[in-house]
């Protein structure tokens, strides 16, 4: 197994990808991200890595963690294993329980937990 | 090749493809297989079109823009910068036996915002307006205009 990405991609230096992600296109991701395995970020997601400060903090995103199509996730954002987060979505803090999060910024709005 | 055909640079145009006249392709566009576009068109710039798409005439499909598998894209209309439509209702990836994607309608006159999503299965009703970065999650009434997360009507 290995991951994919698509056409448009943009890929920053020592990111991190497990195995069987899926990044389709235009998708953003910073410098440093992590993310885990059988991930799937959809078009163009955002995962950021630079504060307005100019201190660099990735996004980590665990294993199992769908990314829907358009979600900015916010420098420093940490993401546990199982979460679905919705299209459009803002993340701008950390996620600890599995479940599905949308809106802006996101919120929990159900406990379904993402299984590829 | 059609009449007044324009294609920009470095974009990659596959193969089984009927576009009309004047039809303009902007710079780093890559249109997959099977797609058609009508005369007098205009896809811009480092836009992403999937297979089997259709587009109608005189519509223009702005910058950055991710035209997923099967969305049917009517006359007139205007696709703002960064829109994405999606095609797929099953999230886990990849699916599990037939791939059975359901992808939106675009009717003709519609106008899309800028950094809009169109979510799986959707039709937008003929002259719909939808404002810059909504998402659209359900089917849209003729004429009306639909704003926010998840999009909504506002005017009557």
């Amino acid at each position: 197994m290995s991951y994919t990405v698509e056409e448009y991609v943009v890929l920053r230096p020592d990111v991190t990808i497990g195995d069987g992600t899926v990044i389709k296109c235009a998708a953003i991701i910073g410098t440093g991200v992590t993310i885990g395995e059988n991930c799937f970020i959809a078009p163009q997601a955002m995962l950021l890595h630079m504060r307005p400060d100019g201190k660099s903090k990735p996004v980590v995103i665990k294993d199992n963690v769908f990314v829907g199509a358009g979600v900015i996730v916010l420098p420093g954002v940490t993401i546990c294993s199982g979460t679905i987060i919705g299209a459009g979505s803002i993340v701008n803090r950390n996620i600890d329980e599995p479940g599905t999060y949308v809106g802006r910024p996101c919120r929990r709005i159900s406990n379904k937990v993402y299984t590829p | 090749m059609p009449k007044n055909f324009k294609q920009g640079l470095y974009s990659i145009i596959e193969e089984l493809f009927t576009f009309g006249k004047n039809v303009y392709i902007g710079n780093y566009v890559h249109i997959r297989p099977n797609v058609s576009i009508g005369s007098n068109s205009e896809i811009r710039d480092y836009c992403f079109i999937a297979g089997n798409v259709f587009i109608g005439f005189n519509t223009r499909i702005y910058q950055y823009s991710n035209i997923g598998w099967g969305t049917k894209i009517g006359n007139n209309c205007f696709i703002g910068l960064g829109t994405c439509t999606l095609n797929d209702t099953k999230i886990a990836y990849p699916v599990k036996g037939n791939w059975e994607p359901t992808p939106p309608t675009i009717e003709d006159n519609v106008r899309i915002g800028a950094r809009s999503i169109i979510m799986p299965g959707i039709t937008i009703a003929e002259g719909t307006t939808i404002g810059a970065g909504s998402i659209v999650t359900k089917n849209t009434i003729s004429g009306k205009t639909y704003v926010g997360l998840p999009a909504r009507l506002i005017k009557e």
